[in-house]
């Protein structure tokens, strides 16, 4: 893995403007093409096997957490859980994932797995690849993300109710507009038929105990760009359970489990001494790690209310307004440095397979909302 | 196969540069509807005065506690904010997304 600072496209503003990237830019800079990412085939194998083989032990993970009923551990309210179990074992719809990894000496370690709201995909999928047509079309890229979102949505066609397939996210940022129509692009081209509607625009009907959109029409499939713990504790979030249509929401809701960082010592609980996870332990022991180890909360989004904690000592932490529901306690690993910068792979899982990805750099140890999105390319 | 070979999108690029689309300066006709079983009609403008049109909640009570049941807006006129749905009564909207303003993770 080797980092090189290049002269941007001139036009690139235009040029990323012109596909849809309208986010790249805010008070710092979001989009940065001043330097990029050249990785080996050998280190792109090596990310790609482990993206496969920590889907699968995730997998096995929320077997072993709804078997052992575990869900006080993660703070799932007892009521969301048959929810959550009906959808595991109906094997409801699922497209798509982020595992969060630190890539040191060649061995990625997962930090965390993004499995419910992932963002960046648009970033991942189009805006580097066309970046790459322009800056060196003979080169490659670890990026088959849009071919296996068309893909999988035409797979899950048939196992999607016969009725449109509605697309919903919230109002007033663009950000999460963009990832949420991105998606819906793909289904498009999939041949599905898709409508979208802001979250606040849902409507439940009482007498009919069904979810609808503007014009009154059934929902029964639905994409949310809209994490879980927010759904199930608002007005319409225990309505969920009671309409009528058992509507599809992608991503199902035994998701939250995954999404949670309180798989992190569940993984390790299962898998202990894999070569992709941290050691990671509940607070009851957080004494094995001595006095370094990372605090998460277990509910939390974009490095918010991190603590980095070395011989006791926190060397560096972030505010925020998570925590209450607990926090895990994590091994250290430090994203690998280039000139004060440190970069972190997502790793993409569509379907179930590896697909790509994406890199976010930022100037600390903890990549929060300040990071910055940098293309790469296989040497 | 690590590559894309081709990517074409349908639907992105047109969406979102419309979020950032340029005012022309030149006033417009504007035509809205706060209930979707309910006609267009021309809007009061609003635009030289910041182009904010206000839309309240209204319900009604019933035994179970207040139930909201659409949205008018002053700068719309009546006939536009109340439909002829004969469902309209039951459903009710806004119960979802007042947890945040920004979902990325």
């Amino acid at each position: 893995m080797k980092r090189h600072i290049i002269k941007p496209r001139n036009n690139w503003q235009n040029r990323v403007e012109n596909i849809g990237f309208n986010f790249h830019s805010s008070d710092v800079p979001y989009w940065d093409e001043s330097v990029y990412y050249e990785f080996s085939m050998a280190e792109i194998e090596t990310i790609e096997s482990a993206t496969a083989e920590l889907w699968e032990m995730c997998i096995n993970a929320v077997q072993h957490v709804i078997d052992n009923k575990l869900y006080n551990q993660f703070c799932i309210p007892q009521w969301a859980v048959p929810h959550i179990e009906d959808t595991w074992n109906n094997d409801a719809p699922s497209i798509y994932g982020r595992f969060d990894f630190s890539f040191n000496n060649g061995v990625p370690k997962l930090l965390e797995f993004n499995a419910d709201t992932p963002t960046s995909l648009f970033e991942s999928s189009v805006v580097q690849w066309y970046w790459l047509q322009d800056f060196d079309s003979n080169k490659d890229q670890f990026n088959s993300i849009h071919e296996k979102l068309v893909e999988y949505w035409k797979y899950l066609k048939e196992y999607l109710y016969d009725y449109t397939l509605h697309f919903t996210t919230i109002k007033d940022t663009v950000e999460d507009l963009t990832t949420t129509e991105y998606l819906r692009d793909c289904a498009i081209q999939a041949g599905l038929d898709t409508k979208f509607i802001f979250i606040d625009e849902i409507g439940w009907d009482n007498d009919a105990s069904e979810f609808v959109d503007v014009e009154n029409n059934s929902i029964r499939n639905i994409f949310k760009l809209y994490p879980y713990e927010w759904l199930f504790n608002e007005d319409f979030g225990k309505n969920i359970l009671v309409d009528k249509n058992k509507t599809f929401w992608i991503e199902p809701s035994w998701k939250m489990i995954l999404s949670n960082k309180a798989i992190l010592p569940i993984l390790w609980e299962l898998y202990k001494g894999h070569p992709n996870l941290l050691e990671c332990y509940f607070e009851s022991e957080k004494y094995l790690l001595g006095f370094n180890y990372v605090k998460k909360p277990i509910l939390s989004r974009e490095g918010a209310n991190i603590q980095i904690v070395r011989r006791g000592d926190i060397i560096q932490e972030t505010s925020g307004e998570y925590g209450d529901e607990g926090f895990i306690y994590q091994e250290i690993s430090i994203l690998p440095e280039f000139d004060k910068n440190y970069p972190l792979i997502g790793s993409w899982v569509i379907g179930q397979q590896p697909a790509g990805i994406g890199i976010r750099e930022s100037s600390d140890l903890i990549t929060g909302n300040l990071s910055r999105f940098v293309p790469h390319l296989i040497s | 196969m690590k590559k894309s070979k081709f990517i074409q999108l349908v639907l992105v690029a047109a969406t979102i540069s419309s979020c950032n689309s340029v005012n022309s300066g030149r006033e417009r006709k504007i035509y809205m509807r706060s209930d979707t079983t309910a006609k267009y009609t021309q809007t009061r403008s609003y635009l030289n005065h910041g182009g904010f049109y206000a839309f309240r909640p209204f319900g009604v009570i019933t035994p179970n506690g207040y139930r909201r049941t659409g949205y008018y807006s002053s700068g719309i006129h009546e006939s536009s904010s109340f439909g002829t749905s004969s469902s309209r009564s039951s459903v009710s909207r806004a119960g979802f997304g007042r947890s945040a303003f920004h979902v990325s993770s």
